[in-house]
């Protein structure tokens, strides 16, 4: 109970240094933010006006306080390019993020298991060693590359409609395999490592020992404890995936909030690329938090070693 | 690994000698291509014949021309450097620092830590790719610029690990029987801990060039990286995205470059870290 609360006052600290280095960004990027959203075309007294207006000729610690209370009340600012708040921008984007890295955990999960478990069965048979090169070469495989290859080889080659777009559940097919098998590759082998490791356990002797068939002691004893570590990492990949967005929807012409980040960044909607960022650096740090939280229930131990 | 069976291990140590060669020959083309290969590959990388543009590869040209008829070969072989350079200047950067930083943080513990260590899990707050995108948006396009992104993108993990690296061997007998001796802060730090860390570290310098020169190329893939006329992987996949209809080999072959380039730093990480133990993952 007491880690848990630590833990959380963690968060809330990293959330609140996240939002001052956002607001440093801010200030940091070229251009005066007053002309910016005056654009192009204002007089000198319609800047100085506009100056007024947003709090810019405030103190810097003042603007900060503001910038912060703005963000905690879920307000992050007003696109410079389309004059809507960013917040709405975000939400009219967000299902297609959401769906893909939802069909990219899925398709991890299902990689990471599947690979993990045939791979940590029998860590040193031929099959854990092919895998392993495998998981390897996906790593290495960059996301935007696989997925063009996969447009070549399905759209261009075996004639499939064209993707992209909304990002109707259909359509994220391809682009959750290119995201998703980063991640379950990763997962695999971590699973593979811990697998083969719960296998030389004494605990593992001792059910072999009592009559558990092999592929019992394999799925019912081992497995679960050596999932810990799996599904900790596999939870802070959901951050990765987030990021890895980026690409894949740049790739696959996925209108989500990744590709919003790039265009913005293009555009030098400054607001809209803060607000982005803010975004997605908390969602990182919650579902970080949420893994944590998930180990500890999942590891007795955790519970009691530190509570 | 004390669980492990002796066959078991053998068998390891076999495979971690396969990754270790097939890494090391991986790298060496790299580094082989980018010092030697435009001195081999006589093509311009950057002669625009317009009139011959996407011509299909040749004797002559064995990858064939790209849109604004430049020698394929050419440019990738080109890019090499690039993806060297950029790779090489990040990683080392971001090593630098946030090894310091680490080690220091890992050594010291108390504030010192606190404040080192809340300062990297903001910076992982932007996951992965995102911390690179920023750092790039945030400094503007140009090869100078690319590396330094790279090198914030690639501090964190160091810090991370040195951390750790750093914390555990403080309470070693030689460590701390070097400080009660009355030895600096700074030469116990230098002599003892980043000495003995240097294995599980190098091992993910190794790991970290592959991620490294995916990132730099994902930033140009996104127009953050050198201007237009670089011969740089990233952009050249970009631009011959518009192509994958008609000519699949402008995004195969600097994509092909890009993988084998990375695959070959993960099979040497990936060996050197097996092969020093098990502290790097």
């Amino acid at each position: 109970m007491k880690a848990g609360l630590a833990r959380a006052l963690d968060t809330a600290a990293v959330i609140a240094w996240v939002i001052v280095a956002t607001f440093l960004l801010l200030q940091w990027l070229p251009g005066d933010p007053a002309e910016l959203y005056a654009g192009e075309g204002a007089t000198g007294e319609e800047v100085a006006l506009l100056r007024e207006r947003l709090g810019l000729d405030q103190p810097l610690a003042v603007q900060l306080l503001r910038h912060a209370g703005r963000l905690l009340r879920g307000d992050l600012g007003v696109s410079l390019r389309s004059g809507r708040p960013v917040r709405d921008e975000i939400a009219a984007r967000l299902p297609v993020t959401l769906r893909l890295a939802a069909a990219a955990a899925a398709v991890g999960a299902a990689v990471a298991l599947g690979g993990g478990v045939a791979a940590g069965a029998d860590p040193s048979g031929r099959l854990a060693r092919v895998l392993d090169w495998v998981n390897l070469s996906i790593l290495a495989l960059p996301v935007y590359w696989l997925g063009m290859i996969m447009i070549l080889v399905f759209t261009v080659r075996l004639g499939w409609p064209a993707l992209g777009g909304a990002g109707r559940w259909g359509e994220l097919f391809l682009p959750a395999l290119a995201l998703g098998a980063h991640t379950g590759a990763a997962t695999a082998r971590i699973l593979a490592a811990s697998l083969s490791d719960a296998l030389g356990a004494a605990y593992l002797r001792t059910a072999l020992g009592k009559g558990a068939s092999g592929s019992r002691a394999l799925l019912r004893h081992a497995l679960p404890n050596a999932l810990i570590p799996a599904v900790t990492y596999f939870f802070m990949e959901g951050g990765r995936l987030l990021g890895g967005a980026v690409l894949t929807e740049t790739v696959f012409a996925l209108n989500g909030i990744g590709r919003y980040l790039v265009t913005s960044i293009a555009f030098r909607d400054y607001p809209a690329v803060v607000g982005v960022t803010c975004f997605i650096a908390a969602c990182v740090t919650l579902s970080n938090a949420a893994a944590d939280l998930l180990c500890r229930c999942l590891d007795p131990r955790a519970r009691r070693g530190k509570g | 690994m004390t669980g492990v069976p002796a066959p078991l291990r053998r068998n390891r140590a076999g495979t971690t000698r396969g990754r270790l060669v097939a890494g090391g020959l991986l790298t060496a083309l790299l580094l082989f291509t980018a010092l030697a290969g435009p001195f081999l590959v006589p093509s311009d990388p950057y002669g625009i014949q317009l009139d011959r543009a996407l011509e299909p590869p040749s004797l002559a040209h064995p990858l064939g021309r790209d849109a604004l008829g430049r020698d394929l070969l050419a440019r990738v072989v080109h890019g090499a450097r690039y993806a060297c350079g950029v790779a090489f200047g990040g990683v080392a950067a971001g090593a630098a620092f946030g090894i310091w930083l680490g080690a220091w943080a890992g050594y010291l513990g108390g504030r010192a830590d606190r404040i080192i260590s809340r300062a990297v899990d903001v910076l992982m707050a932007f996951p992965d790719f995102l911390l690179a995108l920023l750092a790039a948006a945030l400094l503007g396009p140009g090869l100078l610029n690319v590396t330094a992104a790279v090198g914030i993108y690639s501090l964190p993990d160091f810090a991370r690990v040195a951390r750790s690296l750093s914390a555990s061997l403080r309470e070693e007998n030689y460590v701390m029987a070097s400080a009660a001796l009355g030895a600096p802060s700074r030469r116990v730090l230098v002599r003892h801990i980043l000495k003995n860390a240097a294995g599980p570290l190098i091992a993910l310098v190794s790991l970290r060039m592959g991620r490294a020169m995916a990132a730099a190329s994902g930033l140009s893939f996104l127009g953050l990286g050198p201007p237009p006329p670089a011969p740089e992987w990233g952009a050249m996949l970009e631009s011959g995205r518009a192509y994958l209809w008609i000519a699949p080999r402008l995004v195969l072959a600097p994509g092909a470059a890009l993988f084998l380039s990375a695959l070959g730093f993960y099979l040497l990480g990936d060996g050197l870290g097996r092969s020093g133990g098990d502290s790097s993952r």
